[in-house]
């Protein structure tokens, strides 16, 4: 199944960057029961990672805990209009998902 | 005795004055914390989600004729999107119809695609698992009209026939619950749950919902809105989107892709 892009937006002020992406994603935890009573897989972000031009400045480890399409806001230091800004993620079925913003 | 009836009354009468200004109050706090609300909503609103896989469905090749939509003609020109929801229902020569952002959206789908109507309209809103298509797109060609004037004269015969019909739908009791639009929205100052109901039948009303129509058709707040009120198939929304959108013109077209809430009735009613 074909992934959904992801609404990135940064902005940088007196040195410092915040990026917010929207992530589209169904984390389903694998509890769930579906209306016919069957589990309903689990399917959700197991990495996530956030980099600055080149330099990774996030890596997070994502679980069943974190809601479907969930948001996301982190600030780093440095950052210039124009950079560029890539976020990408696996999930537990293998698939990943990058999609890059500028920052504005 | 009677001194004592008197006091009763006193006390009510001070109970009532009293009630009536601490509602005023609380309908001003109340609507200061929807303000915060929003704008902690402001930038995780799934609405957002949908705006850019519309944008990339707008931008790909599909279909038989393996075309994207770039060249879909929604009055301003082929592919001209800033302001073409704004100015949406109006009357379209090449179809000789009155067409919403729906149905030209469909048009160009079956003309330019060469998908099969039938398969297009199947599903006009996403339901859990399933996805619209439509409604992603729908979402991207609205949030081109942001903060642009809605502007819909309704000049043209055809369209000044559907704006009655709009008009007549708006008041018209029908359906299993017996409702029409205007029981709802009909009176100032009402709200289900976090949503403002909005007075259409005035025109501050109306534009109240131009502003706040984000959140219905984002579907944010979906669960405070009578989903079966607004199911597709209960509203001929085309008539009913030209009843809005030709009232308040000037008003900024915030988000205004509200009106998708009823939809695809119209087919139905005109076959």
């Amino acid at each position: 199944m074909a992934t959904n892009p992801m609404k990135i937006r940064a902005s940088t002020k007196d040195g410092v960057t915040e990026v917010k992406a929207l992530i589209s994603h169904e984390m389903e935890t694998g509890q769930r029961k579906d209306a016919a009573g069957a589990v309903v897989p689990a399917w959700f972000i197991t990495e996530l990672t956030a980099k600055h031009n080149d330099r990774l400045v996030l890596a997070a480890e994502f679980g069943t805990a974190v809601s479907k399409n969930p948001y996301l806001a982190f600030k780093f230091k440095g950052g210039a209009v124009g950079d560029k800004i890539t976020v990408m993620w696996k999930d537990n079925k293998g698939e990943t998902r990058t999609d890059e913003a500028k920052i504005a | 005795m009677r001194q004592g009836t008197g006091y009763v009354l006193l006390a009510g009468a001070l109970g009532v004055l009293g009630l009536t200004g601490t509602t005023a109050a609380q309908d001003s706090k109340v609507a200061d914390e929807l303000a915060k609300y929003r704008e902690a909503l402001a930038d995780g609103n799934p609405a957002d989600l949908l705006e850019v896989k519309g944008a990339a469905l707008w931008a790909e090749k599909r279909g038989p004729k393996n075309a994207s939509l770039e060249q879909c003609d929604f009055g301003l020109g082929p592919g001209k999107l800033d302001g073409a929801y704004a100015q949406l229902p109006r009357y379209f020569k090449d179809t000789g119809k009155v067409m919403d952002v729906e149905s030209r959206l469909v048009h160009c789908m079956v003309t330019l695609q060469g998908f099969k109507q039938e398969d297009v309209t199947r599903q006009w809103f996403s339901k859990p698992g399933t996805e619209s298509e439509i409604e992603a797109l729908v979402t991207f060609i609205g949030a081109k009209s942001n903060g642009m004037p809605i502007n819909v004269p309704a000049t043209h015969p055809e369209e000044k026939k559907m704006y009655q019909i709009g008009e007549y739908v708006f008041y018209r009791r029908s359906g299993p619950q017996d409702f029409s639009c205007a029981i709802c929205h009909g009176q100032d100052g009402k709200r289900i749950r976090l949503q403002e109901l909005g007075n259409l039948t005035t025109k501050e009303g109306d534009e109240d919902l131009a502003v706040l129509s984000r959140f219905a058709g984002g579907g944010v707040d979906h669960g405070a809105s009578p989903d079966r009120l607004h199911a597709p198939g209960a509203l001929p929304r085309t008539e009913i989107s030209l009843r809005f959108h030709h009232r308040p013109a000037g008003v900024p077209a915030e988000e205004c892709d509200g009106h998708r809430d009823g939809n695809a009735g119209y087919q139905a009613l005109r076959g």
